[in-house]
């Protein structure tokens, strides 16, 4: 694994850490002893080939699967045996893959749904308002979701994982299955979002995506970490190079 | 929130609850009685929506519930004949005792990951545990204090319910069911538009993703499920008392099977639809029960094939829709026209 200077390069507290963290099912070692440390206001991406194991990693984070072995902390708190609803409670949020929308239902009453757990009733609407704002989508909240398209139904889940009040967003590629246009607007919506101060971590296959808005990354090959760094760093790394070319 | 507001349902449910307040006093006081036990078994239809239809939890184990309450209420009151008030202490305790039932098996099952069909598998098995078990319990081996459960014959001279002096029977009986019935229906339809309502139904749509949203979803779903028993025996110990008897009949599978099918012909995710059709299938079987009500069964059967083909979310729920385009369509179109318009307005 390739060393780099990102790791001694800020003094800031990390929010989210792994230590040792492996999952293996039956015999197959879908993660194997990951150390990942995660720092306040940071924006860092988990890069790799199918099957490297970034999804599972997510799935640790949030509680889906227990790890095999090893510990997850969050603000220095162990949350390895915590349930997922008590790890959103303390401010960990997710946009999954596949948009997790209720599409029977409207945009507005998705919100609610994501809402409710942590606004009053008074102030929620507010709330909900705000961050249809943010996102641009106001025009979308009486809309039943399932007529929505894949981006709109993208932007609608990272508006829901923002009502839980996060205090660090998981991001499952945000930008699969967008076009140009709306994948520009991803990049911009995620920075935004990070410069007011939210921890972002994001699952990425796209190279262009992740030198646009990432400041550090972490790259896994086969459940293992095999380099971190700045993106630069990453981008111009040729082991990376050629685990992405399949050489 | 969530169903969206049905015109045609509201109305048509203030017609039905209006017509049913009034009905006593033109028809003859033996359909008055009959329309008692079509009612009493609609809180078992109440049941099921509310657990599957709102929920998504499929369960074959509402007749397990409704038997518990049937004969727990006989076998206190049998035992403690000639107590003060017995029967209402009864009938209350019966409903806490379905629904501590039902939060226990809720609390194993989803507690422990166990969902979707398999809840229909464990609940199915448990009916026929129960309706197997209660068969051969003749004998005086089989006795509670003094009463005896009485094996396939079950029990029988169990007293109707009595509130203070007055005994209810007949038209008493008819209005105490029919005023818990509209309790409790809009009970249900405030809960559906609370915090709770919209979880559950988000529970239903999508299990993982809501736990996601901070939502400790199987204790949602035990007291779903609890709340789904204590209605369930509720009807069997309103049914207990209309017909002063319990059989095993009540954990069979085609007791098990019935609310299953009726919910889901009228359409499961509605209360009016399933308190609409449960009536009127009881109304139509007991029409039939001179000729053999099995009748009733396959042409039940039958409907349901129909439906589940063509108007997959209930026949009821379907008039409804169909009932909305035609006459409150315009309204509505009108109003979307003026919100977007509104919005333009706003962001221009």
């Amino acid at each position: 694994m390739k060393k780099t200077s990102v790791e001694n390069s800020t003094n800031k507290k990390a929010i989210l850490e792994l230590k040792g963290v492996g999952k293996y099912f039956g015999g197959l070692r879908a993660v194997d002893n990951i150390n990942l440390s995660v720092k306040k206001g940071d924006l860092h991406c988990l890069i790799g080939p199918n099957g490297a194991g970034k999804s599972t990693i997510f799935k640790m984070i949030m509680g889906v699967y227990k790890p095999t072995s090893g510990s997850i902390l969050f603000e220095n708190n162990a949350i390895t045996n915590k349930r997922t609803w008590d790890r959103v409670k303390l401010g960990l949020s997710i946009k999954m893959q596949i948009p997790g929308v209720y599409g029977d239902l409207t945009a507005y009453e998705n919100m609610k749904i994501a809402a409710q757990n942590f606004y009053k009733r008074r102030e929620m609407n507010n709330k909900i308002m705000e961050l249809f704002d943010l996102l641009e989508i106001t025009n979308l909240k009486s809309k039943i979701v399932n007529n929505l398209s894949h981006g709109q139904q993208q932007w609608l889940e990272i508006g829901m994982a923002l009502a839980c009040k996060p205090k660090m967003l998981l991001l499952d590629e945000p930008a699969a299955g967008l076009g140009p246009e709306e994948t520009n607007y991803t990049s911009d919506l995620i920075r935004k979002l990070n410069d007011k101060g939210l921890t972002i971590l994001f699952i990425d296959h796209d190279m262009d995506f992740v030198k646009n808005i990432a400041k550090s990354a972490t790259v896994l090959h086969l459940g293992n970490k095999f380099a971190e760094g700045t993106v630069d760093e990453i981008a111009s790394n040729q082991k990376v190079i050629d685990i992405y070319l399949g050489k | 929130m969530v169903q969206g507001k049905i015109k045609t349902e509201n109305i048509v449910a203030a017609l039905i609850f209006f017509f049913l307040f009034i009905c006593p006093l033109f028809i003859d006081s033996y359909s008055v009685l009959n329309i008692s036990y079509f009612l009493s078994m609609a809180f078992l239809s109440l049941s099921l929506t509310l657990i599957w239809g709102y929920c998504g939890i499929f369960s074959f184990g509402q007749a397990v519930f409704f038997g518990i309450g049937g004969y727990f209420y006989a076998v206190l009151t049998l035992n403690l004949t000639g107590t003060s008030a017995i029967t209402p202490l009864g009938l209350l305790l019966g409903v806490i005792l379905g629904g501590l039932a039902a939060w226990i098996l809720g609390y194993f099952m989803f507690y422990g990951g166990v969902n979707d069909v398999f809840v229909g598998l464990i609940t199915l098995c448990l009916t026929l545990v129960l309706s197997t078990f209660m068969g051969q319990t003749a004998g005086s081996a089989w006795n509670i204090g003094q009463v005896s459960l009485g094996g396939f014959n079950g029990i029988n001279g169990i007293p109707a319910l009595e509130l203070g002096p007055i005994s209810l029977s007949g038209n008493n009986f008819y209005y105490f069911v029919l005023i818990i019935l509209f309790v409790i229906y809009c009970l249900l339809k405030l809960f559906t538009h609370s915090k709770v309502g919209a979880a559950i139904v988000a529970i239903r749509e999508n299990r993982e993703r809501t736990k996601m949203f901070g939502y400790n979803v199987p204790k949602i779903q035990s007291l779903v499920f609890a709340a789904g028993g204590a209605l369930a025996s509720l009807s069997g110990i309103l049914y207990a008392t209309w017909g002063n008897y319990i059989t095993p009949s009540a954990f069979a599978l085609s007791s098990a099977t019935i609310p299953v099918v009726l919910v889901a012909a009228g359409g499961r995710k509605n209360f009016t639809a399933s308190i609409i059709f449960t009536v009127l299938y009881y109304w139509f079987a007991q029409g039939l029960s001179a000729s053999g009500s099995q009748y009733a069964l396959v042409i039940l059967g039958l409907i349901l094939i129909l439906v589940t083909l063509f108007v997959p979310d209930g026949i009821i729920v379907f008039l409804f829709h169909l009932s909305d385009r035609l006459f409150f369509h315009r309204e509505s179109k009108m109003k979307e026209v003026q919100e977007e318009h509104l919005h333009e307005k706003n962001i221009g």
